[in-house]
């Protein structure tokens, strides 16, 4: 029972969103082919998907009121609060960068100082544009 | 499946799933029912952009629940803001889904027929087909429960009669 482990704060908040997913997949898959006729049909009617038939219903895309949208900006984080994560996370990134050249070398420095420099650049540039 | 484009971005995600007033993410539970409500509002004709593939627990969609799991952060700290959408026929569908949730809202089984009955509409199943289907698959559900999930979505629309 995962809920007996001494990190569990008796939510599922504290594992991952990977490990939370792939638990509802599994759930979510279990048995599955006890349904052969609905995959069937959907194969004939949708698109193939490696991962699975796809079933996009389309609709027109909900856009919230003027009104509605300004009340919902008041709760995300203000330009400033980004703009400082950001700049926070940038640092720390490119430290790492740095040291791991002047720790680890060639060539296992090279590799991480590239993907930590990468994420110096990706993660800030996310944060200033609000994609939370 | 992934969202291609999303309708809202998380906190206006957040704000209208506190409207609606079912969101948590404790558990499978909570997490099906994120899933069967989104995929319901889309069925009612409101787009949110997320693709969702048919499993024994009916609609599921994994970009859905990495936002669900990243809104967990976020709607605790919001109040309850009244949705209004910008376009005034979207409003009323929104109204109207409202009221087809009712008690339903904290209800995963049905939910979970409703969505289940509605994607199976969806890929051209006729009625009877869909009843017997849901009925010897998932024998947790009634005949009765299908039924009426068959119903309550016909009365809005999401469904039509014609099928059986």
């Amino acid at each position: 029972m995962k809920g007996t482990a001494w990190w569990w704060d008796g939510t599922d908040r504290k594992r991952t969103a990977d490990e939370r997913i792939g638990e509802d997949m599994a759930e979510y898959a279990a048995d599955a082919e006890k349904m052969p006729e609905v995959l069937e049909r959907i194969r004939e009617f949708g698109p193939r998907r490696e991962d699975g038939p796809a079933w996009p219903r389309r609709a027109e895309a909900v856009r919230l009121s003027p009104d509605t949208r300004t009340r919902v900006r008041r709760f995300r984080p203000g330009r400033r609060t980004r703009a400082v994560n950001a700049a926070l996370g940038s640092a720390i990134f490119a430290a790492m960068s740095v040291g791991s050249l002047a720790i680890l070398g060639y060539p296992y420095g090279y590799i991480f100082a590239a993907g930590t420099a990468a994420l110096a650049v990706i993660l800030p540039v996310r944060e200033l544009r609000g994609n939370v | 499946m992934g969202a291609a484009q999303r309708a809202l971005d998380r906190y206006e995600l957040a704000a209208v799933l506190n409207d609606i007033g079912n969101f948590d993410m404790t558990d499978l539970k909570g997490r099906l029912t994120l899933q069967k409500t989104v995929y319901l509002l889309q069925s009612f004709g409101l787009d949110l952009g997320y693709e969702f593939t048919w499993h024994l627990h009916g609609t599921y969609c994994v970009a859905l629940a990495r936002d669900g799991l990243a809104i967990e952060e976020i709607a605790p700290g919001m109040p309850k803001i009244p949705i209004e959408l910008e376009d005034d026929g979207m409003q009323r569908r929104y109204v109207e889904f409202k009221e087809f949730l009712g008690d339903k809202k904290h209800d995963p089984a049905m939910l979970e027929i409703a969505s289940s009955v509605c994607y199976l509409a969806g890929i051209g199943m006729e009625k009877g087909e869909i009843l017997r289907l849901v009925e010897d698959k998932k024998p947790r559900f009634s005949g009765e429960q299908c039924k009426r999930a068959w119903s309550d979505l016909e009365r809005y629309g999401v469904v039509v009669g014609r099928h059986g």
